[in-house]
């Protein structure tokens, strides 16, 4: 006891970290979502956030427009980093520098990202200039200022999605298959296709489950794009997701109970998405 | 490990180096200090004699931060910089003060967003300078009321009392007296910095076939037309990005020529006083009374101006305003601005076409449109106020000491003569301000004629009564309507709720104001 009793007491300042940081604004979060709260008073509203919240045409919006960025993102994290690492993986020489040439990008800050894209899709941007350069000027618009392209064009930020962290655990995978098995299959006859889809992806299913929920989590409540490229707009809900609501009601609007609210939703909808994903991977891995 | 192992690993880290001084190389050159530049953000460089002395001057010692609106420190032909140097000369005089600056970043929303949040969370600067205050900014638990000491005199003036340092008989500090109370100080410089005014490319109303500049609102959209016809973009207005703030100027402007009847109403209402300008108040009051509400004609006819307007908007106006500036690339011929970025324009190599600035037409023909940013009319734009935790902290004297340097008349003269246009009375014809300088009179003639004074928008618009950062709604609403995503009655809805909102929230902030019993 005496022995567990003094790595207990080196996990302390964790735990007080943990609290101090983590749960009690979570508590703080939840218990202000029933105030009108602007850092210099607090008054109890009861439901009246949520109601304002459920009942505004912004947040079905704004649901509506993460969603379809959430099956966006995890569309292309299960198809184009997956495609680059195997054709990566099939590579006989210079895989090391393919190899780094994917896994480099990583360097750049995700803001940096955004603000480059953001000028790349101005009225003179290079999105613009290439559309010039090859006569395509019918083409031309200001990509974030058109309600029909501006949600589009942050979801395609990031394009072609291939380099990164995603690709780097695709390649991990797909490298940890026994040599084996993918040699009992060449010599059963399967081609580089069948092989690929019947025995790879089967195998490495666990890394995509892996990715998708960080992908899904992520996007949930991620708004830097959103916030730098838009600030949700244009309009009102353009490009608004939940994130960016929060962050809004309490940066501009200073109502931070409202935004309390917001994030107790969001709050709620991540931790049954993360119990959801618990239960479905432990029923795969009861499967295999 | 094997040598080809080896040498992959040696290229590896040679490719992160080189990776780590490519980002590096894109940051800015910062020029070593030299010995002339005042050091870092600190306030007590190369100062020159203190304009104004203080009879009996007392020694302060201590640190003292202030919050300014940009870095003061930077352009040495940015009007600010003449209070970065009569912070110095105080500094100079109190060698045991350090003063700190700590520059506010971001967009103006953003700017007042910091201000707001920072004043209710109590960590702010000892001293904020700041532009454009509006009334929902003023808060008297939370801010130094000056009121006593305005009647007291200036220790660095020779007047009987502080306020009568302020020129115009201290007619900006109205801006910031709220329930009696004056919250900020600052001073009025005829055709202030706050003017706005609209720029003006000569060689495009030429190629366009504009010979004259718009002296009605119709003459006004006759020349979009025409401009817009000879291939050209007739008028810069971002709608959201850095720039995002001139479409609500114009939102500002035009709905003050508008909701006279509403003014009218809510004048002088809930307890405040009938001077023509409304309130916090008194436009809360307006809002729960129904006066002031989306379907009244005056903000229905503002909407449908806009989107009138809109059709000669820049392209890309509803999406960030991409880096560079497109009038002085010669693309756009009207371009919104205030006076206090007329230096940048002035000093743009670019900027080799004929230009110059105009006031725009009251929307109704024979009338004088409002000034908005106008000191003269009442507006001045560069205020400085004391938090409340500087009082408590202990540091009132030496702040207060502060701003009555810079606000006296020996230092408004010192900030006037480092003008580009010397501080003139109200009135004054352009000639005798610049006489001989045809290229400057037609520069600034938009920011000094038509001459106003008490010619100043009501203040009953979002801007003023929510503030800038909440405003920002207010354009989004208005952007929907503009892009056809709302129709006039879909845009209007949201409009009454925005209001009804931010209506309920006010209350809350103020329950002072007994607003059940309205």
């Amino acid at each position: 006891m005496r022995r567990y009793g003094l790595f207990y007491l080196l996990l302390l300042p964790t735990f007080l970290f943990a609290f101090a940081f983590y749960y009690y604004p979570l508590a703080s979060g939840i218990f202000h979502s029933f105030t009108y709260w602007d850092i210099k008073r607090t008054v109890w509203v009861g439901l009246d956030n949520y109601t304002r919240l459920f009942a505004s045409p912004a947040t079905l919006a704004a649901w509506r427009n993460m969603a379809l960025i959430v099956v966006s993102q995890v569309i292309v994290v299960l198809t184009l980093p997956l495609l680059g690492a195997a054709l990566v993986h099939h590579v006989r020489r210079g895989q090391y520098w393919w190899r780094v040439a994917f896994v480099l990008p990583i360097v750049v800050p995700a803001t940096v990202v955004v603000f480059v894209w953001r000028w790349f899709y101005g009225i003179d941007g290079g999105i613009n200039y290439m559309l010039r350069l090859i006569g395509l000027d019918q083409l031309t618009r200001a990509w974030l200022g058109d309600p029909a392209t501006a949600l589009w064009a942050i979801i395609f930020v990031g394009f072609p999605w291939v380099a990164g962290l995603n690709f780097l655990i695709y390649l991990a995978a797909l490298q940890s298959i026994p040599e084996e098995i993918l040699d009992a299959a060449r010599v059963d006859g399967a081609t580089a296709l069948r092989t690929f889809f019947q025995i790879e992806l089967p195998i490495i299913r666990p890394q995509m489950s892996l990715l998708v929920t960080l992908t899904v989590i992520y996007f949930l409540r991620s708004f830097d794009a959103p916030l730098i490229m838009t600030n949700g707009g244009p309009g009102t809900t353009g490009t608004l997701v939940p994130g960016l609501q929060m962050y809004r009601a309490i940066r501009d609007e200073l109502d931070l109970g409202y935004g309390s609210a917001i994030g107790t939703v969001l709050f709620g909808v991540l931790l049954a998405v993360s119990l959801a994903n618990l239960a479905i991977r432990r029923r795969l891995e009861d499967a295999q | 490990m094997n040598p080809s192992s080896t040498w992959r690993h040696v290229a590896l880290w040679l490719c992160i180096g080189l990776m780590t001084l490519l980002v590096s190389a894109c940051g800015t050159v910062v020029a070593p200090p030299s010995a002339d530049a005042p050091a870092g953000d600190s306030a007590a460089g190369d100062a020159a004699a203190p304009v104004a002395s203080s009879a009996g001057e007392t020694q302060f010692s201590g640190e003292l931060t202030i919050n300014t609106w940009n870095d003061i420190t930077a352009d040495p032909t940015h009007p600010s910089y003449a209070l970065h140097e009569l912070i110095q000369q105080w500094a100079a005089s109190h060698p045991d003060v350090t003063v700190t600056y700590q520059p506010m970043l971001g967009t103006v929303p953003e700017k007042f967003g910091y201000i707001s949040t920072n004043l209710r969370s109590q960590t702010l600067a000892d001293v904020v300078m700041q532009y454009f205050p509006s009334p929902a900014q003023l808060d008297v638990d939370l801010q130094f009321d000056f009121t006593a000491d305005l009647d007291q005199p200036n220790p660095y003036s020779d007047n009987a009392t502080w306020r009568e340092d302020f020129p115009l008989d201290g007619v900006a500090l109205r801006d910031v007296t709220v329930d009696g109370k004056t919250l900020m100080v600052g001073t009025t410089y005829s055709g202030d910095l706050g003017d706005t005014a609209v720029l003006y490319n000569q060689d495009i109303l030429d190629a366009a076939g504009v010979t004259e500049l718009p002296q009605s609102w119709s003459e006004f959209y006759d020349a979009m037309g025409k401009i817009k016809a000879a291939g050209y973009q007739p008028f810069y207005m971002p709608t959201t990005g850095t720039d995002g703030y001139i479409f609500t100027w114009y939102v500002v402007l035009t709905s003050a020529q508008l909701m006279d009847e509403v003014v009218a109403a809510c004048d002088g209402q809930a307890g405040d006083e009938a001077n023509g300008v409304i309130s916090q108040k008194e436009a809360i009051w307006c809002i729960k009374q129904g006066h002031w509400n989306a379907r009244n004609p005056g903000v229905v006819q503002t909407f449908e101006e806009m989107k009138k307007w809109s059709e000669f908007f820049h392209e890309g106006y509803l999406a960030p305003s991409a880096p560079g500036n497109l009038f002085a690339q010669g693309k756009i011929a009207f371009l919104p601005t205030v006076r206090l970025l007329m230096s940048m324009y002035e000093n743009d190599p670019n900027m080799t076409f004929e230009w110059g600035s105009f006031y725009l037409p009251a929307l109704a023909d024979g009338e004088t449109a409002p000034r908005l940013g106008n000191s003269g009319a009442g507006q001045g734009s560069q205020y400085l106020f004391i938090p409340q935790t500087t009082v408590d902290a202990g540091k009132l004297e030496m702040a207060r000491d502060l701003l009555q340097y810079v606000t006296s008349p020996a230092a408004i003269d010192f900030w006037c003569s480092k003008q580009p246009v010397p501080c003139f009375a109200p009135g004054t014809p352009l000639a005798e301000i610049m006489p001989g300088d045809a290229a400057k009179q037609a520069h600034y003639r938009g920011f000094i004629d038509p001459p106003t004074i008490d010619n100043m928008v009501s203040r009953l618009d979002a801007n003023d009564v929510f503030g800038p950062a909440i405003v920002v709604q207010e354009t989004q609403i208005l952007q929907d309507y503009l892009a056809g995503n709302a129709d006039l009655e879909q845009t209007l809805d949201s409009y009454q709720a925005f209001l009804e909102q931010q209506a309920d929230n006010v209350i809350l902030q103020h329950p002072e104001w007994g607003a059940e019993s309205w």
